[in-house]
């Protein structure tokens, strides 16, 4: 056969390259004049006096030639024992070529004091691989949460057998998926109201080492200028997943007919299933990395319909795709609709959304103040009442995805600091670094992170991954008088984990409201106490629509304890933290 | 039978002289020798017999009949010439006399007969010539034309003739008629390389690259650091997409002159494409430096920054350029987008309208100057111009959206019907850049001779991209890299269908032509 020499007429036509990441190339915008008003949350890392001393790995530790490197893990707090104190557990990623022994994901148990022991290897939870999100729920609702977790490769579902120790049950409850999957975002979620937690599941890339060349093999995988990892632009895209549960321990994949699978072209990266809409049922938005966002309307019938365009909430202002990474769903104005808090890449604004409570978004980022940061690749964020003023604040942690930039464009440092968004006024945020705590604004490889209350003093700490670390456990010590409210609900005909109860609390001119979640942030799974800052209101109305349909109220509930409400029982314990607790009937009205 | 040949000789001779009727009587022998052969040598014979004779016009009959029966006969063109030339026909003479000095170049007595012919001619040509630079200086290139070509009609290898006439085609836009007399001109003075550099420039602009990358490097092989062909080539290869090639290009010209800015200029737009743009910065720096306010210097200083997303400082750029150049629409357009990512829509809207009305098909013009107007207030304004924006470019998704959020807080239907637009178009989008980024990713492997990773490469790209934008370079270079794998059927299939989405495209028309010889060769 004949060959053509390279030379003379054939000339190969090379296309334009393309940006790795969605980055609007936004510079913030000037600061206004510091508030001055005091900020009562101070945070600071006891990861090692806590005995969190086993690092996070994910990737090679001076660059990475592939983009699965880049990604991380989320973190969770869970309660595995159900003792009334947050046990944590972190994911952990590997490195081509091979992790340093002893790399796993590592379950820690909360001793009480402060500190944490580590008990994977008695739970059974031993593995290493490229773990990425994690979501945590009672799927068979015999009274454990279960731990389900995604990689790039296979899934896993733990089953928590209740006596400290886990089964990895993904095999037999149909969830292995074969094929060339990269799973992210995860959260349960009862979609059909039927009392059982469904599982959905976000797909970032097919990702083929074979036909994506490594950093520094193409010309045209580079940020500005600098060669990089090849993605995610440009690679083939997944679609996202939805799996029924059964109700015997096995899961029906159910992402076509659903219409779950339907969107073709999105990156997926974390979750948030909330009623966006309050319409009773559960919707999904999943923030996408580099293609718009979605927003999965539930249509009460089983199926879904995307309608993140429509809806205001897949795009930029302008109509361009962003970097989502992680996303926080919350109540920052205290109008009893949940809004979405979305963080990008670098040089672009975050997206903050505001609803009007029927599931319609209006982007108000800069009004909000929220235009003033876009120096840090954002990954994990939360919106939470760190200094229990009554307004919910932001928290973003932040990392490169990129160490080789650093070297050749030093704006663009590989470890970045974390950063608050506190809420003045339920409409204008302000920019907090050391004023939270030096701890915060310690440069780091961030990823995921979560918000809960560790060491069940009223207030919220955040446990955040970071790459070639040891998990960094912020410890929150707030100061003045600000009062609190944690509520811990428990599912009776709806899901036992109550995973889609919303909860409303009324104190002085606010209504806030919170959903309980199983996933948000960047791959991570919060605390599942809903914690309200009440300000200086000494008791709150609550009320609490589960996912069920019932509707409870309960009315002057005293701020500074933790009360559990029971589906059709009321509120049935009363914990003042620091003091056993108490049993109470509650009355639902 | 013989008497026909010979009276197929006398018609011959009847038919050739009707009006003048001579007596053509040829000598026995001769006679009896064509009755015997009827060939050109004995045509020829008969035609020198007949000048010896003083018989011109029977002469040149003879001569005639010998050519058309051997075009390649030395003495038959060089005895037409003559003939010719004592019959008082000089450009008849010259044209039989060179054909004749190309058959035999050596041959003293055909140059010199040429020479004498040809001196006259020559002297009335370089007169013509002179004229038409007179009426070029004036501006009537219609007349310049005329006079060139009758120049060249007495002088046919009058190769600055024949330059000029395919520099005003070039400039007429005729570009056929262009390469025709570039071509002869080269032909004409094959050591000056400028005809070649103009035949280059002149299949570049039919997009013709390969053939005009071959012209442009026979221009090289005659003067190799010539800084204008060198030129031509990198901006022939940029054309090609070739940016690594044409940045090694451009620095040979800016080592060839260092103080040129231009140089510098071209060297950093080379880099831009390529992506490198901190090297691009620096040549436009550097050029900055050597020609302080240098426009294009600024301009795409401004543009690099802006593509690096330094607004600010692209700003800065560009409003210099702006000051030196505030009729440019290349220039206003560049500031009114960076404007807009700045948060400075009324500013924005100023420059884009100028732009808008000066280019109004310009689609992403009149988006950018919808949304400017509609962030200033001016809602409907904003709304026509992204309706035009829309009808100008379907595809336009950021016109699509901007409607959708404007036609949402009215409550339209149309909204609705904008979302699934906006949908589909963002899906097309990035069916388009992973299409880019699978073809790139095998060009990365064709780089290597990695063929079948190259190939799977081209094909997921191909199938990725179904009937988008890209879809004729994509099958181009699947095609190209099936030929040089070897896959010659494989790749004139991809090919077929590439020159199908693209008849315009030369290069791969010619890939084809050079297949199709290949595929004949035993």
């Amino acid at each position: 056969m004949s060959k053509i020499s390279r030379r003379g007429a054939l000339t190969l036509l090379g296309l334009p390259a393309v940006a790795q990441m969605a980055s609007r190339g936004v510079k913030s915008v000037a600061r206004g004049k510091p508030s001055g008003k005091p900020f009562n949350a101070r945070f600071t890392n006891v990861a090692k006096m806590a005995g969190l001393t086993r690092p996070l790995i994910y990737g090679g530790s001076t660059g990475f030639d592939y983009i699965v490197e880049s990604m991380g893990t989320g973190v969770a707090f869970i309660d595995y024992d159900n003792d009334g104190w947050m046990d944590l557990f972190v994911p952990n990623g590997t490195r081509f070529g091979g992790a340093p022994a002893g790399t796993t994901n590592r379950l820690y148990r909360n001793n009480r004091d402060g500190s944490f022991t580590d008990v994977t290897e008695k739970a059974g939870l031993v593995k290493s691989g490229w773990a990425e999100g994690v979501t945590v729920g009672d799927f068979n609702n015999d009274g454990f949460e279960d731990i389900f977790i995604t990689y790039w490769g296979e899934n896993v579902l733990y089953r928590n057998n209740g006596d400290g120790t886990f089964t990895d049950v993904t095999k037999q409850a149909g969830l292995l998926h074969g094929g060339n999957h990269w799973g992210t975002g995860c959260c349960w979620v009862d979609y059909n109201r039927d009392g059982l937690l469904d599982l959905f599941v976000s797909n970032y890339v097919k990702f083929d080492m074979e036909r994506v060349p490594p950093k520094g093999k193409s010309a045209s995988c580079n940020w500005k200028g600098v060669p990089i990892y090849c993605g995610p632009r440009g690679l083939e895209t997944d679609t996202m997943r939805l799996y029924r549960n059964n109700g015997d321990g096995t899961f029906t994949d159910v992402s076509r007919e659903s219409g779950i699978s339907k969107p073709t072209g999105s990156y997926g990266l974390s979750v948030v299933p909330a009623d966006f809409d309050e319409d009773g049922w559960p919707d999904i938005f999943v923030a996408c990395d580099s293609t718009p966002s979605l927003l999965f309307m539930n249509q009460r019938d089983g199926t879904f319909k995307e309608e993140a365009i429509e809806r205001g909430v897949a795009l930029s202002d302008d109509g361009a795709e962003q970097s989502g990474m992680g996303v926080a769903a919350g109540d920052f104005n205290c109008d009893g609709h949940l809004d979405l808090f979305k963080p990008h890449f670098a040089e672009d604004t975050p997206g903050f959304y505001r609803n009007d409570g029927k599931g319609r978004f209006r982007e108000v980022t800069m009004e909000a103040g929220l235009g003033v940061e876009t120096r840090y690749i954002n990954f994990g964020c939360g919106m939470e009442d760190f200094d229990n003023d009554g307004w919910p604040d932001l928290f973003v942690s932040t990392g490169s995805v990129y160490p080789e930039v650093e070297k050749q464009i030093p704006l663009m440092p590989h470890r970045t600091p974390c950063y608050i968004f506190r809420n003045l006024n339920g409409k204008v945020f302000e920019e907090l670094m050391e004023e939270a705590g030096k701890d915060i604004a310690v440069p780091r490889v961030g990823r995921g992170c979560a918000f809960g209350d560790f060491d069940n003093d009223g207030d919220v700490d955040i446990l955040l991954a970071a790459v070639d670390e040891p998990p960094v456990l912020l410890r929150n010590d707030v100061t003045g008088s600000n009062r609190w409210l944690k509520v811990k609900l428990v599912g009776g005909k709806s899901n036992r984990s109550a995973i889609g109860a919303r909860v409303l609390a009324r104190y002085g001119e606010k209504v806030q409201a919170q959903e309980r979640m199983a996933h948000t942030s960047f791959l991570s799974a919060n605390d599942p106490r809903l914690h309200f800052g009440l300000g200086a209101s000494e008791a709150a109305d609550l009320e609490v629509w589960w996912p069920s349909g019932r509707r409870d109220r309960f009315d002057g509930v005293a701020a500074g304890q933790l009360v559990t409400i029971r589906e059709g029982d009321g509120i049935v314990a009363k914990v003042r933290f620091g003091g056993p607790p108490t049993s109470t009937s509650g009355p639902a009205r | 039978m013989l008497n026909g040949m010979t009276a197929g000789v006398a018609l011959l001779f009847i038919g050739g002289f009707a009006q003048a009727a001579p007596v053509c009587t040829p000598p026995p022998d001769l006679q009896a020798e064509l009755a015997r052969r009827p060939n050109a040598p004995a045509y020829s014979a008969l035609g020198y017999w007949y000048i010896e004779q003083k018989k011109l016009a029977c002469a040149i009959s003879a001569l005639r009949e010998a050519i058309r029966l051997d075009p390649s006969s030395f003495e038959s063109r060089y005895n037409l010439g003559v003939a010719l030339g004592e019959a008082g026909d000089p450009d008849g003479s010259a044209e039989q006399l060179r054909a004749a000095v190309r058959l035999n170049p050596r041959d003293a007595n055909a140059r010199s007969a040429l020479a004498q012919v040809e001196q006259p001619l020559a002297a009335a040509a370089a007169r013509h010539f002179q004229e038409s630079s007179r009426l070029i200086g004036a501006g009537r290139r219609e007349a310049a034309i005329a006079e060139l070509l009758a120049a060249v009609r007495l002088k046919p290898d009058f190769a600055a003739a024949l330059g000029n006439l395919g520099v005003l085609y070039q400039q007429q836009g005729k570009a056929a008629e262009a390469e025709k007399y570039f071509r002869r001109a080269a032909e004409a003075n094959p050591g000056d390389a400028k005809h070649l550099l103009n035949l280059g420039l002149t299949l570049a602009g039919q997009k013709r690259y390969t053939e005009a990358v071959q012209a442009v490097d026979r221009a090289l092989q005659i003067t190799p650091a010539n800084p204008a062909a060198l030129t031509a080539k990198g901006m022939i290869l940029l054309r090609q997409q070739q940016r690594d090639e044409a940045i090694d290009v451009f620095r040979q010209v800016q080592s060839a002159e260092p103080n040129s800015a231009q140089a510098l200029v071209n060297l950093g737009i080379a880099l831009a494409e390529a992506e490198r743009h901190s090297e691009a910065l620096q040549s436009f720096d550097e050029a900055l430096r050597l020609a302080p306010g240098f426009t294009a210097a600024q301009l795409n200083r401004g543009r690099a920054l802006y593509d690096l997303k330094r607004y600010e400082e692209s700003r800065a750029a560009l409003e210099a350029a702006f000051r030196q150049s505030p009729d440019d629409l290349q220039i206003a357009y560049r500031l009114g987008l960076t404007e807009a990512r700045l948060g400075e829509p009324a500013k924005a809207a100023q420059l884009l309208e100028k732009v808008a009305r000066a280019e109004p098909k310009n689609d992403v013009a009149q988006q950018e100057l919808g949304q400017a107007l509609i962030e200033t207030g001016r809602t409907a304004d904003g709304e026509t111009h992204l309706r035009t924006a829309l009808k100008l470019n379907p595809h336009n998704s950021q016109a699509a959206y901007a409607l959708l959020k404007l036609l949402s807080s009215r409550g339209s239907e149309e909204a609705s019907q904008l979302g699934q637009r906006v949908r589909e178009l963002k899906k097309e989008e990035l069916s388009v850049t992973q299409a880019r980024a699978f073809s790139n990713f095998g060009l990365d492997a064709a780089k290597e001779k990695q063929w079948p990773k190259a190939v799977e490469n081209l094909r997921k790209a191909v199938e990725t991209c179904g009937d988008c934008a890209i879809q004729a370079a994509l099958r181009r270079n699947l095609g190209l890299i099936l030929a040089q794998s070897g896959d010659t059927a494989g790749a004139v299939a991809e090919l077929r269908t590439a020159v199908k989405l693209n008849p315009a495209d030369k290069d791969v028309q010619y890939a084809l032509e050079v297949l199709k010889n290949m595929k004949a060769r035993p």
